[in-house]
């Protein structure tokens, strides 16, 4: 089992990496496996305050131990995170496995820090040859209201709709210049003409990292190549923008989902007259070429949405920020406000419909002239029933809408309860990392936690604890030594180079030239360089 | 001339308290190094320091006598007490503090128990000084609050210290000790991190003057006298070997003045070799035989023993431990050494009152660990609410030992042995508690302790029944 699931992390792994990193092997190497594994083991012996390391940390270790060939981007992160932490390892406690010391193990330690800057020195490499041949692409994705998921004959599952394309110029973050042509109403109307025409020729792949792209160097790859995710089966032209309809293969949904929303989407499209492949005839003035799923669009974040397989993706409350804990209640008060409204149009149409169904029937009493007394008790009947039908149906209605407001003030209530929880909690990280640090005192503590509690709109009181130095309120760390220390001195060093002189039967001087040159260190210290 | 008078009246002159320090403590204190309060070179700063520890190390009598103080410094009980009676708030700094040293039933919150750490901070005693880093560290009390601990008094020992840090060579700013290796230069101590214990501080003499000074030249009579003495056994042990010649044995063998000459050569070597103890036996011959000066040895060692004893005495002396020594001469008497003793205990006292103000207190140069930890730990106290170390088990029971004397005081009429005696005495003792409605008269208790009745004390138990109705 094990076997299987590593073999199909590999597979991924091996998708992920684009082709020009063919010739580099991103599987780990023996050392780092090693001190991947003894970071696991070391870990599992500690007691619980002292094993350290988070959750990404551990698959990290895991992935390494188990020789799994990782992407590039992982390579990347090993690298980021060495250099980050080469400064834990001056730490008194390193010797000791402390929790940085296990996690400078857990992603490969000294062996893998030289790998990764290795593997990643390789892909630089590549990139700068690569650079002038790149395709820039850009998108702005938002929400959409469409809500499709369904599976489709040839087994591709139909995902959320979402915006690839939004009205308006894009600018360059390096820059500021503009990227590209301004984005109109006819450019997009054309690429969904063009779509339209050409869909079962040319079909709007969905690609990972441009991966396929013709732009990123060698040979333009079909989308049956294997590296696609799925296909577009559907573009829609709104007022603000162009909206893709995507349908996922295995992979594709699985791609989605272990992005946990961190997912957005970076159309390809060439502009200006473009040619059928298949005899060379002018087909447009704008096409899409694929639309390629990114966790590092090229556009900024607040203006992108995430791409997610519906709008019911996994929600963990307690992962969301209280930003998105409002926005999600926004949403869901929205949500009860339609409903009830929907309700409201149900129960107009319900009495209408009785209304109108009422007057047929008198009308028809009217035209009839052989009336009996027991056709009348089963008018009355039918009336009373007819009667009862919509009180209930009221009821059920009022029932509902009770039951919805009950529903939505529970929801409120509890939303209000974690999101108090969660700001305690998070107050109390924060002073008991500045007390932990040795920045402010417990005497201060509750003072600091109103400190924090107003930071949002009082920012200079929580730095006045925050910005403290480390150690400067209470000093936590350890400075002295509690050896019998070797005093280094010219007069020491006097001594022992005429210990020297006298053991070796030489002059002061040559006894001198000896000793610097065996101990070039004490030599220097002694004179203070 | 007038400028000198006026400097020197100007004191006369003042009306207002003078707030601005005009002296200096007095101490040389240059580059870190006191100077000038030791006139023997060796036995100033990382000097006197090993040659202490050498004492120490290897004198018996050095080493039994700091070994007897230290011992009965270590039998004291430690514990806070609120430094307010009946006040909320110093009572719950003592609880406090009790938690934080594992006194009072608390099982503290330091890494080793501070009687253990004792062990080493009272080595200041026979050195003149120690110091200890306060290592701190967060933590829950006992009822879930954060809290900053003392973890330990890091031992930072006298022999790894390079020298005192004083701006104004007034006043401790912090010490610096050496370097480990060619590796590891340590950074400052800062003095508010510091447990500095001296003993015999004056001006800015941080490093006092320890136990073992005034031992030190009697230690060192006593290596030479015992060093001489060795020599002597070496040159006197052994009886000084004789070559003899017989000559009328020499000629009746027909010998030769070569032959005889070669063979005195060689009882000659074999008397070095002898007198050397490389070799235990000689050889004769008829001619040449051996013979010695006298037949017993000359060793004479009643001399430099009595000189050792009397720095044995010295010794015991500076630690004041005497009384320790009046089983091994001819003199001494039970009241003598019951006077030594108790000389001793009181030493002993003010070397533990050392240790509790220079722990107490509020947060200072060098001490002041109680004062730091509330500060931190309560904010602004009142420094009277600060709780305060103290130590028992030390003194001697003035009541315990007055207890011979009592029937006198009694018989003499100058103590009256009533129920509030009795129970002052029972709860030193602990012999448990009187009960509450004893109400025994003097006279009362007098006549049952002869085992007689008699007129009074019917009267008085009459007249006491009709008060009470």
């Amino acid at each position: 089992m094990v076997k299987i699931r590593k073999r199909k992390q590999d597979f991924i792994s091996h998708l992920m990496t684009p082709e020009k990193y063919n010739h580099i092997n991103f599987t780990p190497p023996k050392a780092v496996q090693a001190e991947a594994k003894k970071a696991l083991l070391v870990r599992a012996k500690k007691p619980k305050s002292q094993k350290g390391l988070t959750a990404v940390g551990i698959a990290r270790a895991r992935d390494l131990s188990n020789g799994q060939t990782v992407s590039p981007d992982t390579v990347r992160r090993m690298l980021s995170y060495f250099q980050r932490h080469e400064v834990d390892k001056k730490s008194p406690k390193w010797s000791d496995w402390s929790k940085g010391r296990i996690a400078w193990s857990a992603w490969g330690g000294d062996a893998g820090y030289r790998w990764s800057n290795k593997i990643v020195g390789m892909m630089k490499k590549v990139d700068e040859k690569m650079k002038n041949k790149t395709l820039r692409a850009y998108s702005e994705a938002v929400k959409v209201d469409i809500d499709i998921e369904s599976d489709r004959d040839d087994g591709l599952i139909v995902g959320r709709a979402f915006k690839t394309l939004a009205l308006g110029q894009v600018t360059s973050r390096m820059s500021g210049d503009q990227i590209g042509k301004d984005i109109d109403q006819d450019l997009l109307a054309e690429l969904v003409r063009v779509y339209n025409e050409r869909a079962e020729v040319d079909p709007v792949v969905i690609d990972w990292q441009h991966a396929t792209s013709p732009f990123q160097g060698g040979q333009p790859a079909p989308p049956e190549s294997g590296n696609a995710l799925g296909l577009i089966v559907g573009l829609e032209l709104k007022d603000d923008g162009l909206y893709a309809i995507p349908a996922y293969n295995e992979r594709g949904v699985e791609v989605v989902q272990n992005a946990g929303g961190v997912l957005w989407s970076s159309p390809e499209f060439i502009t200006g007259d473009v040619y059928s492949r298949d005899g060379g005839t002018l087909v447009g003035n704008a096409q899409l070429l694929a639309i390629t799923l990114t966790p590092r669009p090229a556009q900024s974040n607040n203006k992108i949405d995430r791409i997610t397989l519906s709008e019911r993706a996994d929600m963990n409350i307690d992962d969301m920020s209280t930003d998105e804990l409002k926005k999600a209640l926004a949403a869901k008060d929205e949500l009860v406000k339609e409903l009830e409204q929907t309700l409201a149009d149900m129960k107009d149409e319900a009495e209408s419909s009785i209304v109108s169904k009422n007057e047929e029937s008198t009308n028809e009493d009217e035209d009839e002239t052989t009336l009996t007394e027991d056709d009348d008790d089963e008018d009355e009947k039918k009336k009373a029933s007819m009667s009862e039908t919509t009180s209930l149906g009221e009821s059920m209605l009022l029932s509902e809408i009770n039951s919805l407001r009950e529903n939505n003030a529970r929801l409120n209530e509890r939303l209000e309860t974690i999101e108090a929880e969660k700001r305690e909690i998070e107050c109390n990280d924060a002073v008991k990392t500045l007390l932990s640090e040795g920045r402010i005192s417990p005497a201060e503590a509750s003072v600091a936690a109103k400190a924090w509690a107003i930071k949002a709109v009082q920012p200079e009181f929580w730095s006045m604890f925050n910005e403290r130095p480390l150690n400067s309120t209470v000093p936590l760390n350890q400075i002295g030594h509690g050896a019998s220390g070797q005093e280094i001195s010219k007069t020491s060093l006097n001594e022992r180079v005429q210990a020297l002189s006298i053991e070796k039967g030489v002059s002061y001087s040559e006894a001198l030239t000896q000793f610097r040159n065996e101990n070039p260190d004490y030599y220097a210290k002694a004179y203070g360089v | 001339m007038n400028k000198l008078v006026n400097r020197e009246q100007r004191h006369l002159k003042g009306k207002y308290p003078r707030f601005q320090t005009r002296g200096i403590t007095g101490t040389q204190l240059n580059g870190g190094v006191i100077s000038g309060k030791e006139r023997n070179a060796s036995l100033t700063g990382l000097s006197w320091v090993s040659e202490a520890e050498e004492m120490l190390r290897t004198d018996p009598i050095v080493r039994r006598s700091w070994h007897m103080l230290k011992q009965t410094l270590l039998s004291a009980s430690w514990r806070f007490e609120a430094g307010i009676e009946s006040d909320p708030v110093a009572d719950e700094l003592a609880r406090y503090c009790n938690e934080a040293f594992g006194f009072d039933g608390f099982s503290g919150q330091m890494s080793s128990s501070f009687e253990d750490q004792l062990s080493y901070l009272l080595e200041f005693i026979p050195v003149g000084y120690r110091y200890a880093e306060e290592i701190y560290r967060v933590g829950l009390d006992s009822t879930g609050r954060s809290r900053i601990w003392l973890d330990q008094y890091a031992d930072r020992e006298p022999s790894a210290h390079n020298r005192w840090l004083s701006r104004d060579n007034q006043n401790l700013d912090g010490v610096l000790q050496n370097t480990v290796g060619v590796t590891y230069t340590p950074e400052p101590i800062p003095a508010n991190k510091l447990l500095l214990l001296t003993l015999n501080r004056t001006g800015s003499n941080f490093e006092g003057v320890g136990m073992l000074r005034p031992v030190w030249w009697w230690w060192r009579t006593k290596q030479r006298v015992s060093n001489l003495m060795c020599v002597g056994v070496d040159r006197w042990a052994i009886p000084t070997p004789v070559v003899k010649v017989d000559r009328s044995q020499a000629e009746s063998q027909g010998l030769t003045d070569g032959d005889i000459e070669a063979m005195i050569d060689d009882a000659e070597e074999q008397a070095r070799s002898f007198i050397s103890t490389e070799q235990s036996y000689l050889v004769e011959t008829g001619a040449v035989k051996f013979d010695t000066y006298a037949m017993q040895s000359n060793l004479y060692a009643s001399a430099p023993l009595e000189i050792i004893t009397k720095c044995d005495s010295q010794i015991s002396s500076a630690f004041l431990a005497q009384f320790a020594d009046l089983g091994n001469t001819e003199t001494g008497a039970r009241s003598v050494g019951e006077i030594h003793l108790s000389v001793f205990r009181r030493a002993a006292i003010n070397l533990c009152d050392i240790v509790t103000s220079t722990i107490n207190g509020v947060d200072r140069r060098g001490g002041g660990t109680v004062g730091r930890l509330v500060k931190w730990n309560y904010g602004a106290v009142d420094p009277s609410k600060l709780p305060r170390l103290v130590h028992t088990g030390l003194d001697t029971d003035d009541l315990a030992e007055s207890l011979n004397s009592l029937p006198a005081l009694v018989t003499a009429g100058l103590l009256t042995p009533d129920d509030e005696l009795e129970r002052a005495i029972r709860d030193r003792l602990g012999a448990g508690d009187l009960p509450e409605d004893a109400q025994r008269s003097a006279i009362e208790r007098t006549i049952q302790a002869k085992g007689g009745g008699g007129v009074s004390a019917l009267a008085e138990t009459l007249i006491r029944r009709r008060r009470n109705g």
